[in-house]
């Protein structure tokens, strides 16, 4: 098959290419980190992991936001309390090494012990870069890569439309037993929606794959773009047959099913390589992927509102939002169908996954597509350093 | 008086944790009142101040969910148990009382060892109507931001 996109299973599940993924992916990649609402005083800091390893994202006593390394120079102890809160300095559990939150070290006790030759100067925490898009934090741990502006290319607007002036208003998070990459293909993905979220309402579903399109932004971003039913396209007696109970259109909006506040569109963008930002049914979520290991994700879902959200709206929102992540409407079937993935992919020397629908003529298209997610996979294999012919064929 | 009213709510939160673990989903939802809310969210969450919650429904929302739960044919079976402790029952007059308690929940899914699944601070407030208690708010607070898997089933 000339247009064939095949995918070979160890991918998942290597951990040879895991290791590789996070030296060569999540290195040299911009990654979300945390929103700026998390840190709007001097000394606010949170707890992130960054390939692996573990970063302080804080507001430092000047107002800038900086990533630091989360481990002591000394012995590499981790230097603050819990996963988020505020402080002035940080200062090591073990030996006191005081770093202030530009990472400068700024106190050892009894340095005279070192020597003449000690200097506090070479002792400060690594920094990796940061820049803010939209309130949105990223950080980037590769000097040579592009700036975020150019790296996020034609999905910054995207990011844009979604997030801007929103704060943050509640975390979501699961661990699931399944591949990142499950997760974040399973939303570039528009061809699953009617099938897999069944519960959801095929009728509503049905509507909205027709209405759509997937959109390869370039740089393995991804974009599925809805247009909403209106109510009058709404067959709410078929979508009760399929329930099994009676559905009005009241409760259709109380169930967060149907949006009683639409928007031009809905969207769900999937930054490469780890973060997804739907925007649909009037609400925005940021979810993060973070890789535990070829068979264990560490989802993160954080919530955001608007402040000045009405409070019939933020309620609404709050409903919502409960759409995506572990209890989710959605979300229950997106992470049960990641961990079935990973069972299948666990098959060694079974063939490859096909991903090639709408391969031919590879343009913007109808949203039941494969096309977003070979873009995805072009620019994995780029980052990989991986010819056409290892792990797969893409064409 | 108000200890016999006490023992009537302890035994219809020991009846809560039964019917969920039996399944009895439509026996479960008639302790609660009609309108009742019913919320699931993290300590991350309240400690955070957020009002949000990864299960934020009300009575009649919970019934559509367990209707939904029928066409989740991909979420492997499990069998769910559920521990109540350490429950504290005050009855605040003839018809209203607050019950808060502790609930430890195992998931076995078919095949696998049985996990820990979950442990959460639960707070009820209840509302007694003709001789039978409801519970007029739930809301569970577990201790873990971090779900396992996923939460297809009520706290």
């Amino acid at each position: 098959m000339m247009e064939e996109v095949l995918i070979e299973r160890r991918i998942y599940t290597d951990p040879e290419i895991f290791h590789q993924e996070q030296c060569r992916i999540f290195r040299h990649t911009w990654q979300y980190v945390a929103h700026e609402s998390e840190l709007k005083e001097a000394g606010e800091y949170k707890v992130v992991i960054i390939a692996g390893e573990s970063y302080l994202v804080c507001r430092d006593q000047d107002g800038t936001i900086r990533v630091l390394q989360n481990a002591c120079r000394h012995r590499g102890a981790t230097l603050v309390r819990g996963t988020r809160g505020r402080c002035s300095v940080l200062r090591c559990p073990y030996h006191a090494w005081t770093y202030d939150l530009q990472g400068r070290l700024i106190g050892v006790p009894l340095p005279e012990g070192y020597g003449d030759a000690f200097s506090r100067e070479d002792f400060g925490l690594p920094t990796v870069r940061v820049e803010v898009f939209g309130g949105l934090i990223f950080a980037c741990m590769d000097e040579k890569a592009p700036d975020l502006r150019t790296y996020l290319g034609e999905a910054a607007p995207y990011v844009e439309r979604s997030v801007r002036g929103l704060e943050v208003i509640g975390y979501n998070k699961a661990l699931f037993r399944g591949n990142w990459k499950f997760y974040q293909e399973n939303f570039g993905d528009g061809y699953h929606p009617p099938f897999l979220h069944r519960a959801m309402g095929p009728a509503y579903l049905s509507s909205y794959h027709v209405n759509g399109e997937a959109v390869d932004l370039g740089g393995g971003h991804m974009l599925l773009i809805y247009y909403p039913p209106r109510p009058e396209h709404l067959d709410l007696s078929k979508l009760s047959a399929a329930l099994g109970i009676p559905l009005s259109l009241e409760t259709m909006w109380t169930s967060g099913v149907f949006n009683p506040y639409p928007a031009d569109y809905d969207s769900v963008l999937s930054l490469f390589p780890n973060t997804i930002i739907p925007n649909i049914v009037a609400v925005t979520s940021i979810h993060r992927l973070i890789p535990l290991g070829p068979d264990r994700t560490l989802l993160e879902i954080t919530i955001l509102g608007d402040p000045n959200d009405s409070e019939e709206y933020r309620a609404f929102r709050l409903r919502q939002s409960t759409i995506w992540g572990p209890g989710g409407r959605a979300g229950i079937d997106d992470i049960a169908v990641a961990e079935k993935c990973q069972i299948g992919a666990s098959v060694a020397g079974a063939p490859p996954f096909l991903m090639a629908r709408g391969a031919v003529g590879e343009e913007r298209g109808i949203i039941v597509n494969e096309y977003t997610l070979r873009g995805f996979y072009r620019e994995w294999r780029r980052y990989m350093g991986w010819s056409q012919e290892e792990g797969g064929h893409v064409r | 008086m108000s200890g016999e009213e006490r023992e009537r709510i302890l035994e219809q939160i020991y009846r809560y944790a039964w019917l969920l673990d039996e399944q009895r989903f439509e026996e479960w939802l008639e302790i609660f009142a009609e309108g009742a809310s019913y919320v699931v969210t993290t300590e991350e969450n309240v400690r955070c101040g957020y009002a949000f919650g990864p299960i934020l429904e009300r009575k009649e929302t919970l019934r559509e969910r367990l209707a939904e739960r029928q066409h989740l044919w991909w979420v492997d079976p499990a069998v769910t148990s559920r521990s109540v402790s350490n429950p504290i029952v005050e009855v605040l007059g003839a018809d209203q009382a607050q019950a808060r308690f502790y609930m430890v929940l195992y998931k076995t899914r078919e095949g696998q060892v049985t996990e820990l699944f979950g442990c959460a601070k639960c707070f009820t407030a209840w509302r007694k109507i003709g001789d039978r208690w409801y519970i007029q708010q739930f809301r569970a607070v577990l201790d873990s931001g971090i779900i396992l898997g996923v939460l297809d089933v009520p706290i």
